[in-house]
């Protein structure tokens, strides 16, 4: 059963999510926004997002290490030489709770819609100015070529005996020039050419904001995770 | 000045946020890589300040009002779109940076887009980059290691800040 | 009768000062085509900016004169604004033309921005026409460069306008391509649709056009002085040089690749010889694998099965500066090419790679290098860009070359010292790879011809190879 909900609600929720991932203090609605909406992403991305997920079980491995080295409090355990405080302990939960929230938006958003309907929705819907429409539109349909320039420039870094991953600022400044330089021929012309479509004279026909069963749920489970944030 | 963006302007911010979208999911490997040998303060010295490049470089090449802090949100814009691990911070972080920018810019009452507003441009956005880091991570560090990541950050972002200078008027 | 463009302008340029266009007098009745010429860098493109108003309306330029459009001043904002309705665009490259992510986006863009009446069913209609209606909703990255353009094309006339520029659009086309948009052309002008094409390369279209300009020195003349101007003429050189001792240089035996596990095969069961100092061209349609063939030989790509010998070593095993000894890659565009802030620093790492001294580099080179060279490499024109790739190859001192497409964008001064720079390449030994579908180069370099025809490599003789580049567009004219 294809779950269908409004890109600019999922969106908004993701955002939300993210908002509270840094504004949430107490740790009872954290754990409760952040375990909820992580096993809502699961659910939802759990098939499309494998990599994903084990990037993110990745990260919560650096995030138990810098929990180890640098939180405080009273020694818990003692494994062989290592030390255990309690700090750590509830740093690490509370840190891990964090970027849960975070990603359980990107799990949810990603898993029910794309930006290509999210841009649609946002122009129709909700009336986002087409400047703003047409650039995000623009640039992700620039970001396949720039990924093909990267690969390129690679290839010709490593045949002229240069490092292929730029690590000093003076490998980003060469790494980077090419890819600008080609950039901007294309932006001048892709330019030209928009305007020489007629964007000044787009008008988007606006059409009212459909709501349907998912949203209204989505949009009621966000008022309870403010509302839980400030009251409690 | 005129807060007047063509087609063309648009086009361009499209260009800088694509580039820096490309580029922002692939500097992950030098900033662990760099992380594993030299450790976090080489690490964030090296690559932090690639995050706030954007809004150094929008504004050396478009020279308007606004450019600095579009530039950079956008950028963090694309680059939540394109699914990881963070959600929408990027987002939220490339705001708070591109404003703090865009002070730098706008306290010079948009006079001047020379190389030193782009190394200060470029250095500012460490303050709300690590003041956010403070709100997830402050479990976990203490507070005289933040204080030395901005410390490191807004050098980095320095320097990286004068890149996007030098890099926007040799391609201009 | 109402003229499609009537052109009266003194002066236009980018900014006060510095003009680029001086005393242009035009006109174009509608249905005329209209084949304007020039080298790079003339102004062509200023021109089209100029008529369209772009050049003082949307990139602050400056124009002294009148331009008339059908019935609208392109030069005022308010016939500014209308110019899309009357005009249709066709750019050198997809890439400088596409905005949207889609084909079906595309196409919806223009129609939706000027508020044309049921756009999804004229937009499915055209994608139908050019043959993209079922890849309508998939991203644009993932076509051809074939489908690319025939979707700049189906975007170009989808608002049915009624003139239709056209700025280089054979630039990165092979001749299968250039016939599609020969037919595309005649399309046009059997429905009486008024049409200006831009182009350098401009052999075919000179048998169509009504009229025939020349931007030069500035300023615009009709009429052409000497067709031979703009026609490098064949001089087919079918000898093939004798060479004191034949070595084998490249050698692929049997070589297989893809790019990824679920791929098709790119290359499979490829082989092919070469001996030093040849020029040999490696012919084949876009996408055909000429560049995977290109970065195998170039230690760049490894292929999946096969053997790859250069100079006698395996070159993905060697290290970079051994492997640059050997062979070395330029790409077609030459963006890609650069590693540093200026020119000077540029022949610097080639010639300490090449183990000379910068001193002796700079002796033999030409005058106009040495103005620029504390200037980036990224401010040099196009063809400038593509030159000092080969000089840096030629610092670098390799004994294979594998040229991706060196014609590819330069106009015919530069394509001629281009070949005569091959020769003397040649030479002092060096073994030139041409990856080409530019019949010119068979005509004036190649030793010798490969094509590559599904995946694998035939050796072919450079009058076969000629035959086979010239005959789509042969094919066209004789058809038409």
């Amino acid at each position: 059963m294809k779950i269908k909900a409004n890109p600019s609600i999922l969106f908004l929720y993701g955002l939300t999510l993210t908002i509270l991932a840094f504004t949430l203090r107490k740790l009872n609605p954290l754990a409760f926004s952040s375990l909820l909406n992580l096993s809502i992403g699961l659910v939802l991305g759990f098939r499309k997002y494998r990599f994903l997920i084990a990037a993110f079980l990745l990260s919560l491995v650096g995030v138990a290490v810098n929990a180890l080295i640098f939180a405080g409090g009273e020694p818990v355990y003692h494994i062989g030489c290592l030390v255990i405080r309690s700090g750590a302990i509830t740093g690490f939960i509370e840190v891990s709770l964090r970027l849960a929230l975070m990603f359980s938006a990107t799990l949810i958003f990603s898993s029910l819609t794309n930006p290509r309907d999210l841009l649609r929705s946002l122009e129709s819907e909700l009336g986002l100015p087409k400047q703003v429409s047409f650039t995000v539109s623009l640039s992700l349909r620039l970001l396949k070529i720039f990924e093909t320039d990267i690969r390129e420039i690679q290839a010709v870094r490593k045949s002229r005996g240069l490092r292929t991953t730029p690590i000093t600022p003076s490998d980003w400044d060469s790494f980077l020039s090419p890819l600008l330089s080609l950039g901007l021929e294309r932006g001048r012309w892709i330019g030209i050419a928009t305007e020489l479509r007629g964007f000044s004279l787009r008008k988007v026909k606006k059409t009212c904001l459909k709501l349907g069963f998912v949203d209204f749920l989505l949009l009621t489970l966000m008022l309870i995770q403010v509302l839980a944030s400030l009251l409690f | 000045m005129k807060f007047n963006y063509t087609t063309v302007d648009l086009a361009i911010l499209a260009v800088v946020a694509a580039l820096f979208g490309a580029v922002f999911a692939f500097a992950w490997t030098p900033y662990y890589a760099i992380k594993a040998i030299g450790g976090k303060p080489a690490a964030v010295l090296l690559t932090y300040g690639i995050w706030y490049m954007a809004a150094p470089l929008t504004a050396t090449l478009l020279k308007k009002p606004g450019s600095a802090v579009l530039g950079e949100t956008l950028a963090g814009l694309v680059e939540s779109l394109i699914p990881q691990i963070g959600g929408s911070s990027s987002l939220i972080y490339a705001f708070f940076q591109g404003l703090f920018s865009e002070a730098v810019y706008a306290l010079g009452k948009y006079r001047s887009f020379g190389s030193l507003q782009a190394v200060l441009a470029g250095a500012v956005p460490a303050i709300p980059s690590i003041l956010l880091d403070i709100f997830i991570w402050k479990s976990i560090y203490p507070l005289e290691v933040f204080t030395i990541l901005t410390v490191l950050a807004m050098a980095s972002g320095a320097i990286y800040g004068f890149i996007a200078y030098k890099i926007a008027e040799r391609t201009r | 009768m109402q003229k499609a463009l009537q052109v009266d302008v003194e002066e236009a340029g980018y900014e006060f000062g510095k003009l680029i266009l001086r005393n242009v007098h035009l006109t174009l009745e509608k249905g005329e085509l209209l084949l304007l010429l020039g080298p790079t860098g003339s102004g062509k493109s200023t021109f089209i900016l100029m008529i369209t108003g772009v050049l003082n309306n949307l990139l602050y330029g400056y124009v002294k004169g009148t331009v008339r459009l059908f019935d609208i001043n392109p030069l005022e904002p308010e016939g500014f604004r209308q110019v899309p309705r009357y005009i249709g665009v066709v750019l050198q490259s997809h890439e400088l033309q596409i905005a949207m992510q889609t084909p079906l986006d595309e196409i919806l863009f223009t129609l939706e921005n000027l508020g044309v009446e049921n756009a999804f069913e004229k937009a499915k209609r055209v994608l139908d026409k050019y043959g993209l209606l079922d890849k309508a909703e998939v991203d644009v990255e993932t076509l051809s460069g074939g489908e690319k353009k025939r979707l700049c094309l189906a975007s170009s006339i989808v608002h049915e306008p009624e003139l239709f520029i056209l700025d280089e659009p054979t630039a990165n086309l092979d001749p299968w391509g250039e016939r599609e948009i020969l037919n595309y052309v005649l399309e046009l002008r059997r429905r009486g649709k008024t049409v200006i094409i831009t182009e350098h390369k401009p052999r075919y279209f000179l048998k169509i056009a009504d009229k025939i300009a020349v931007i030069e020195n500035h300023t615009l003349r009709l009429g052409l002085k000497n067709s031979k101007d703009f026609i490098y003429s064949a001089t087919v050189s079918l000898k093939k040089r004798r060479e004191k001792e034949r070595r084998e240089i490249v050698r692929l035996e049997k070589v297989k690749f893809r790019y990824c596990s679920e791929c098709s095969l790119v290359l499979r069961d490829t082989s092919l010889q070469v001996f030093n100092g040849e020029n040999v061209a490696i012919i084949g349609p876009n996408g055909s694998g000429k560049t995977t063939l290109g970065k195998i030989i170039s230690g760049l790509l490894k292929p999946i099965d096969g053997e790859v010998r250069i100079a006698g070593a395996v070159p993905w095993q060697l290290k970079p500066r051994e492997l640059l000894k050997k062979v070395i890659y330029i790409p077609q565009e030459p963006n890609y090419f650069f590693v540093r802030n200026t020119v000077e620093e540029e022949l610097k790492l080639a010639a300490e790679y090449g183990s000379l001294k910068l001193e002796d580099v700079v002796k033999n080179l030409e005058s106009w290098i040495l103005d620029k060279m504390n200037e980036s490499p990224y401010r040099l024109s196009y063809g400038q860009k593509k030159w000092l790739t080969y000089i840096i190859a030629r610092i670098y001192g390799s004994k294979v070359v594998v040229f991706d497409e060196p014609t590819a964008g330069l106009d015919f001064q530069l394509v001629k010292k281009f070949f005569t720079w091959l020769k003397e390449e040649g030479r002092t030994g060096v073994t030139s790879i041409l990856l080409t579908h530019d019949v010119r180069v068979l005509e004036n370099a190649a030793d010798r011809v490969f094509i590559i025809e599904n995946g694998e490599v035939k050796e072919v003789s450079v009058r076969e190879g000629i035959e086979i580049l010239r005959k789509p567009v042969e094919e066209w004219f004789y058809e038409n």
